[in-house]
């Protein structure tokens, strides 16, 4: 038996508020799916109700949907925190070696006047350039899709923090280096962040089709 | 059969991948179906291992969506990439070549278990 709009709108919406997914409409489309499936597998298995059978597939659901605390995330669910976490990791935590070694190369480089000044400030360029498009996309995005919702994640501060030491690096540039770690460490996650946001975009256009 | 699916574990993304290399696009719910009945239920895939599984795929670039209005929902499918059909190769034949290691330590004249 195929569930009414109805009842599968009642998963959604049970989805939407009591597992705090309105902010990846990616992954709740997926899991609308994927439950109203098994709730109709049980149907016609098991003869329950929709009711029956809602409560017993969402009790099996429950410990990857529901939101929890998971390090700095409030409120978001397994699933979602699985993908971020794999995230943070590449651009993060990886994002910290990358910059000391910058760092430290550039002083060793600047020495022997070699322009690593002016790829310095390439890179800041780039970087305020992707800044600037992910505000952009913070306010114009049609949808929030779980990409979205991770590069948008904690946006203003990072990109004040890089507008910030953009501006010490420039105002000091005879002690350029103090500045240097932080604002290649900014500029490596915003550079990364608007990577992942393009993906989002692929998936937005797809899920426009469709909504 | 618990300790079986620890051994499955570190093969999930090369069972999907060559899930969708045979079916060229698959949703969750199918791919779990799949496995189920080609491993006669030996084998079954949680659906907390295959979403972030397939979620770290994606992100990867290995996996496409294409998504479609299905009974009334909306039905996320994934297929691969030009690189995820190159992955799946590499990956399926370091894989033969896993098994194939294995079957000799396993099988050999002189392999026995000490404690």
């Amino acid at each position: 038996m195929k569930l009414t709009t109805e009842q599968i709108q009642i998963i959604d919406t049970a989805l939407y508020k009591k597992c705090n997914f309105k902010d990846f409409d990616d992954v709740r489309i997926e899991l609308v799916d994927h439950i109203s499936t098994e709730i109709e597998q049980e149907i016609e298995t098991s003869l329950y109700s929709f009711e029956e059978a809602f409560i017993k597939v969402m009790n099996r659901w429950n410990p990857l949907i529901l939101p929890k605390s998971w390090s700095w995330y409030d409120n978001v669910s397994f699933i979602i925190c699985k993908l971020w976490k794999k995230l943070d990791m590449k651009f993060l935590y990886l994002g910290i070696p990358f910059s000391a070694i910058y760092t430290f190369f550039y002083i060793q480089l600047l020495k022997q006047d070699f322009p690593v000044y002016s790829i310095t400030v390439t890179i800041i360029f780039i970087s305020i350039v992707c800044s600037l498009f992910l505000v952009y996309r913070k306010f114009f995005n049609k949808t929030k899709t779980t990409m979205s919702s991770y590069a948008l994640y904690k946006i203003y501060g990072q990109v004040l923090v890089l507008l910030l030491f953009s501006v010490l690096f420039f105002i000091n540039r005879k002690h350029s280096e103090v500045y240097l770690f932080p604002l290649i460490y900014a500029s490596y996650v915003l550079i990364g962040k608007a990577w992942i946001m393009q993906k989002h975009i692929k998936i937005e256009n797809q899920l426009l089709k469709v909504l | 059969m618990k300790k079986q699916q620890q051994l499955y574990k570190g093969s999930l993304n090369t069972i999907i991948m060559k899930l969708l290399e045979q079916n060229d696009k698959m949703y969750g719910y199918e791919i779990t179906q799949k496995v189920k009945e080609i491993t006669a239920g030996e084998l079954s895939i949680t659906e907390g291992a295959l979403y972030p599984a397939l979620h770290k795929m994606e992100a990867e670039g290995f996996l496409d969506v294409e998504m479609a209005k299905v009974d009334g929902r909306v039905r996320k499918y994934y297929k691969l990439t030009e690189n995820g059909v190159k992955e799946t190769h590499s990956r399926l034949e370091e894989l033969e070549n896993f098994i194939r290691n294995m079957q000799n330590i396993v099988a050999g004249p002189s392999f026995k278990l000490e404690m």
